[in-house]
């Protein structure tokens, strides 16, 4: 898509600026700190295997998850109706994202229903992805702008201004199965994994001497732990601190936000993104023409193909799929879709 | 074999075995234990069961509906509900403790489906937003709605 819709992360930047080094801490003994410092910092070569190991998916949700809140709040908000009372985060998190789902009853608003027919048009396309078993989410973004964005781990978000200016069912199926693709590809967890070795490294191989942080301590023996477990981040552990994954997060987001997404990360996406809609019964020709109408990307993704390129390899993929008569597909059910973006 | 990209993309391919005719087209079975029956209804005498990745030849809609296809697997047609196919086999994850890949079961059974908003994600919010509960409340109210979807059995319409 363009600028807005190629890069996962487009508006987050103001809120990312984290320290990188903290302030000593000179309450620690600081021979102890020395000696157990020259050991870690040994090991941070190793720190540069992470960069190429595949993330499990519990590390790639609680990446997700942190990245989701981060562009909800850098976006506006959510447009949802939150159940009347409550209040408590950790007590409403168990009841809704335990392994047996509490009574949670969701008032059936414009919000949640808009909420509701997002994830279904969703679960259509998702049902038919390499990836159908993930806690796929798709939520609304409170903004006039029109972007469309996705996190690893599932998340999926798009704008009320871009909903309106949809005009097909399809054009919208393709713009979520477009986000799809990039999280069933996993293109952002390169960007992760880099942060990764790089946050590691940093950590590890920082010179440690008096007067050494006590929260720097704690990240590298959660580091060293990771090289342990062969790369291996459980990044929802008790030990690991809320500065770590904030570090982390920052630095994935930064270096997506540097690079964009990369020219074949997109048309790879496109291309995916036509399979789903043709097995998800969508006419294809609708995002093939919605793409063929944006405009051109900003220069912050140099590389990012132009609108034409992608529009002729979408063409040339859907050619193999002659027999399923793309051409004749629905453009879906545009009364929900005009319904859905007036709430 | 049509290679779709490069680099990231090499264990991703959509399998064509010729032109454009329409029983050359292959597609992937991604349930376990999919049934392959005699007739497109869920009550049709069952063929055969189809293994999770496995490839079948897609010969046409089933149904009007198109909530069945007629597809052949091995020397064998029958039909397959629409949701069990995809165009790329299923992608493999691994464990969170040592890497390494694990089967879909495993995976199935690893309460991946209903994972929301994790540990991580509420130490990133309090670091980041420590006095406002409400965006995590409605990440987690959008999250609370997908997965009643999510869990809705029958097709996704
Ligand atoms: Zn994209």
């Amino acid at each position: 898509m363009n600028a807005r819709f190629a890069v996962a992360f487009p508006l987050v930047l103001g809120a990312l600026n984290l320290p990188c080094f903290r302030a000593p801490d000179a309450n620690l003994a600081a021979d102890a700190i020395i000696e157990a410092g020259s050991k870690v910092a040994a090991r941070a070569p190793e720190c540069k295997k992470l960069a190429s190991q595949q993330v499990a998916f519990e590390e790639e949700k609680a990446l997700g998850s942190a990245v989701a809140l981060n562009l909800a709040k850098a976006e506006g908000g959510l447009w949802v109706d939150v159940p009347a009372g409550i209040t408590d985060v950790a007590a409403f998190n168990t009841q809704v994202n335990g392994a047996t789902m509490g009574k949670v009853t969701f008032a059936a608003t414009g919000r949640n229903q808009l909420n509701r027919y997002l994830n279904k048009l969703g679960k259509q396309l998702t049902q038919h992805s390499t990836r159908p078993d993930i806690s796929w989410t798709f939520g609304v973004i409170d903004a006039p702008s029109e972007n469309a964005l996705s996190t690893p781990g599932g998340y999926i978000f798009v704008s009320r201004g871009l909903l309106k200016k949809l005009t097909s069912e399809a054009q919208l199926a393709g713009v979520l199965a477009h986000e799809i693709a990039h999280v069933t590809e996993r293109h952002s967890l390169k960007a992760y994994s880099d942060a990764k070795a790089n946050q590691c490294y940093i950590a590890l191989g920082v010179s440690i001497g008096a007067g050494v942080a006590k929260d720097a301590v704690a990240d590298q023996n959660s580091w060293v732990k990771v090289l342990d477990n062969a790369g291996a981040l459980d990044l929802d552990a008790a030990d690991v601190s809320g500065e770590l994954i904030a570090k982390l997060v920052d630095d994935t987001v930064g270096r997506l936000l540097a690079s964009g997404r990369a020219r074949e990360d997109e048309l790879a996406a496109d291309q995916l993104a036509i399979e789903l809609l043709v097995l998800g019964g969508f006419n294809p020709n609708e995002y093939v023409n919605l793409v063929k109408g944006l405009p051109e990307g900003a220069p912050i993704v140099s590389h990012h193909p132009k609108n034409q390129e992608r529009v002729e390899t979408m063409q040339k993929h859907l050619e193999q799929f002659a027999a399923m008569k793309p051409d004749s597909l629905p453009k879906g059910d545009v009364a929900a879709l005009k319904a859905a973006s007036t709430p | 074999m049509h290679r779709i990209g490069k680099g990231l993309l090499g264990a991703v391919c959509l399998v064509f075995l010729g032109g454009a005719a329409p029983s050359t087209l292959q597609l992937y079975i991604r349930n376990r234990e999919t049934p392959l029956q005699k007739q497109p209804t869920l009550s049709s005498p069952v063929l055969t069961r189809i293994p999770a990745g496995a490839t079948v030849t897609w010969l046409g809609a089933g149904t009007p509906k198109k909530d069945f296809d007629k597809v052949r697997f091995g020397t064998q047609e029958g039909f397959v509900p629409h949701a069990s196919l995809s165009t790329r086999p299923p992608s493999a994850e691994v464990s969170k403790t040592d890497g390494k890949p694990i089967t879909a079961q495993a995976f199935a059974s690893s309460g991946a489906a209903t994972r929301g908003l994790s540990e991580a994600g509420l130490k990133y919010d309090k670091t980041k937003n420590p006095h406002d509960p409400k965006l995590a409340l409605s990440v987690i109210s959008v999250e609370g709605i997908a997965r009643q979807v999510r869990e809705e059995k029958g097709g996704a319409k």
